[in-house]
């Protein structure tokens, strides 16, 4: 796992309150139980500051699972 | 978020250091407000078993725009303040329905506080949008029309719930429309919003428990550049910066404490290096650094700001370890000095453990440890009250004393929404009392220490202006209470409008000062005798030979009236044992003795009490 995986899935797990041994790569809204929109808004905002990045609106609409949002942030 | 400060808080947790796990979630928190920490927080606060509970308080949020994400940081500082709140919401925009239909979210929830957030855009959304296209009679009516609308759904609100409830202000856009045009129009885009921000405020000061929460100078504070994020606007319909949302919450925070009653009513402060710079022990009067130049500017501005707070009510006092006379002479003789040892109630500057200081100080004051705020420079201090006292809420201050004037200013633990009389005048009382005491120790007899303090009583029926005064009395006064019966201000106001009962206050001055409006006795008039309902004295004047001139005018007064007996009932609880022997000592006779208490009776027609010499009455 790199090391933008690690972080990411450090502050799902946090976010969404989900042990951490428990949020890997493929985690996504499907697994996590409380990753609704409001939820995701959140990850959202967070991800964005710990990253210092913005997303785009189209994309933070694709973002619900952890290999999608690292993408996102090497993009 | 950095994995080993978890793994240090978590194995704390796991080893029940509760106090140093607390204060690193805190310390988490504030350095770093972002919302996993938040979530960290409030997952770990109910494992956190001090022993000290937290108060569970709801919240319900009528509003404007994307709220959510404030939500945790709002929990997770009142968490941090031993409030755990249970936040609902509403839909966007609904809030008129919510509070017109008695049936709705709001009512089912039952909050003890609501927030009514809305935004200028949706509030004066032609003000906001199209004011180039708007003419003054315009802008004046949609002022005018916003306002009743507000004014009708505060009465309604008023009339169905007792929760407090916060209003946001308005925002000023970022570039008003005529651009610098405005600033030159007194009827400009701005000064529109202004005078709506300015009717708002007074509409609010017309009902009880209406506030306003300042969002405009929040935007402001921060800079409206900052604050406002057009994309996440645009995009989910939330119009605050993801850094500046934790802003919002402190705010809410600071509604909240003074609702729920966590404040702090004293604040304790070091000396050396807090009050002022350098040690007077080691740099003597001429060296320490307090005045009008840097760095004794640093702390002149903390001491502005404590004697802003005294002046509000909060009480003072020293906890420094040094040699009293050279500490006190600073104070009194230093040029520089704006704090003087009288705005202090209590002083303890010797060379013990300051968690004992600490305990000394809630005893002398009389208030509990969980009411007093602490602040010193020195971290080992900070960290020992910490430790042996999780319930003072310890300031925590960086090495830098220029920061001290603006934490402590900002800091939520003496928030206040409201302000009475008595509350400006508190802090003074207190540090009056101190010399009372002095007074005391240096009097040959307790005689002549009563003559010398010079007393001076008024009795009064209840009034308009003293009713929220006299409730509270008997809402909070615990220990010289003979029956401690609660009564809101409703029950005040119907008792009084029966001819069979009498409510009265009593006010105390002395030579050190005003204290205030300070006992209430209710008496039921039952035919041939008179019942004393309550009889309650403040505790600032026990040991006064008060409550005998009290006992005295009222025995007068129904005497007067043809009453045959005096009777009352004293009701023990486990805080009012200094009211216990206030019948038998005033030579009533016990005629009945049961599990709930004992009634005492006085023979007005064989006896009288007298009324001591040394306290002059007045008339009002």
């Amino acid at each position: 796992m790199n090391e933008t995986t690690d972080r990411v899935c450090e502050i799902v797990s946090t976010i969404f309150n989900v042990p951490r041994n428990e949020v890997h790569a493929d985690s996504s809204s499907k697994t996590i139980e409380n990753w609704d929109s409001m939820g995701h808004l959140m990850l959202i905002l967070e991800l964005e500051q710990e990253f210092d990045k913005q997303f785009a609106p189209e994309d933070v609409e694709k973002m619900y699972d952890v290999n999608t949002i690292v993408k996102a942030i090497g993009a | 978020m950095i994995s080993s400060t978890i793994e240090s808080i978590d194995s704390a947790i796991e080893r029940g250091e509760w106090s140093g796990a607390r204060a690193s979630l805190q310390q988490l928190l504030e350095s770093s407000p972002t919302l996993s920490n938040a979530q960290y927080v409030i997952t770990r606060l109910p494992k956190i078993q001090d022993g000290i509970s937290a108060v569970p308080f709801k919240v319900f949020f009528m509003r404007s725009f994307t709220l959510e994400p404030v939500l945790p940081l709002f929990k997770a500082f009142a968490g941090l303040h031993r409030l755990t709140l249970e936040t609902s919401i509403g839909e966007f925009n609904t809030y008129s329905q919510e509070i017109l239909d008695p049936k709705s979210a709001l009512y089912r929830c039952d909050p003890g506080m609501a927030v009514l957030a809305a935004q200028t855009r949706d509030l004066l959304p032609n003000i906001w949008n199209r004011f180039t296209e708007l003419s003054s009679e315009d802008v004046h009516s949609e002022i005018g029309q916003t306002i009743a609308n507000l004014r009708n759904l505060i009465q309604i609100f008023r009339s169905r719930s007792q929760a407090s409830l916060l209003m946001h202000n308005m925002e000023m856009p970022i570039v008003p429309s005529a651009g610098i045009l405005d600033s030159q129009n007194p009827d400009g885009q701005m000064e529109a919003i202004r005078r709506f921000n300015r009717e708002l405020l007074s509409m609010a000061a017309e009902y009880s428990g209406v506030y306003i929460l300042d969002y405009d100078n929040l935007a402001a504070r921060t800079g409206r550049e900052r604050w406002h994020d057009e994309r996440k606007w645009l995009t989910m319909r939330m119009p605050i910066a993801a850094d500046c949302l934790h802003f919002l919450a402190q705010e809410y925070l600071k509604c909240l404490l003074p609702i729920t009653g966590k404040l702090c009513k004293a604040l304790v402060c070091d000396l050396d290096n807090t009050l002022w710079g350098g040690v007077i022990g080691e740099d003597g009067m001429e060296g320490i650094r307090i005045g009008s130049e840097y760095p004794g500017a640093a702390h002149l501005a903390l001491q502005r700001v404590i004697l802003d707070l005294y002046n509000r009510g909060v009480i003072l006092a020293v906890n420094s370890k040094n040699n009293s006379a050279d500490a006190l002479e600073a104070l009194t003789n230093h040029p520089g000095m704006l704090l003087k040892p009288h705005h202090f109630a209590a002083l303890r500057i010797n060379w013990q453990d300051k968690a004992q200081n600490m305990r000394e100080i809630a005893a002398e004051l009389n208030i509990g440890i969980d009411s007093l705020a602490f602040i010193d420079d020195n971290p080992v201090e900070r960290e020992r009250i910490r430790l042996e006292l999780p319930e003072v809420a310890v300031l925590e201050i960086p090495a830098d004393p220029i920061y001290y004037a603006q934490i402590l200013r900002d800091s939520p633990v003496f928030a206040r929404l409201s302000l009475s009389h008595e509350d400006k005048e508190r802090g003074k009382m207190y540090a009056e009392q101190r010399q009372r005491l002095e007074l005391h120790q240096n009097a040959a007899s307790i005689e002549d220490y009563y003559r010398s303090l010079k007393m001076q009583m008024e009795i009064n029926p209840l009034s308009p202006m003293t009713l929220a005064r006299i409730a509270q009395l008997t809402q909070k006064t615990n220990q010289f209470n003979l029956t401690t019966r609660r009564y809101t201000e409703q029950q005040l106001e119907e008792m009084d409008k029966d001819p069979n009962w009498d409510i009265y206050s009593f006010s105390v001055r002395d030579v050190f000062g005003d204290n205030g409006l300070i006992a209430v006795a209710i008496l039921h008039n039952e035919g041939d005798s008179v019942e004393i309902d309550t009889l309650l004295m403040s505790c600032r004047v026990i040991g006064r030979t008060v409550e005998t001139a009290i006992i005295s005018l009222l025995a007068e007064k129904v005497k007067r009236a043809g009453t045959i007996t005096l009777q009352g009932w004293f009701l023990p609880t486990k805080k009012n044992a200094p009211a216990e022997t206030f019948y038998p000592d005033h030579r009533f006779t016990k005629v009945k003795d049961e599990e709930s208490g004992q009634l005492w009776k006085f023979d007005l027609t064989k006896d009288n009490i007298s009324f001591p010499d040394w306290i002059e009455l007045c008339s009002a």
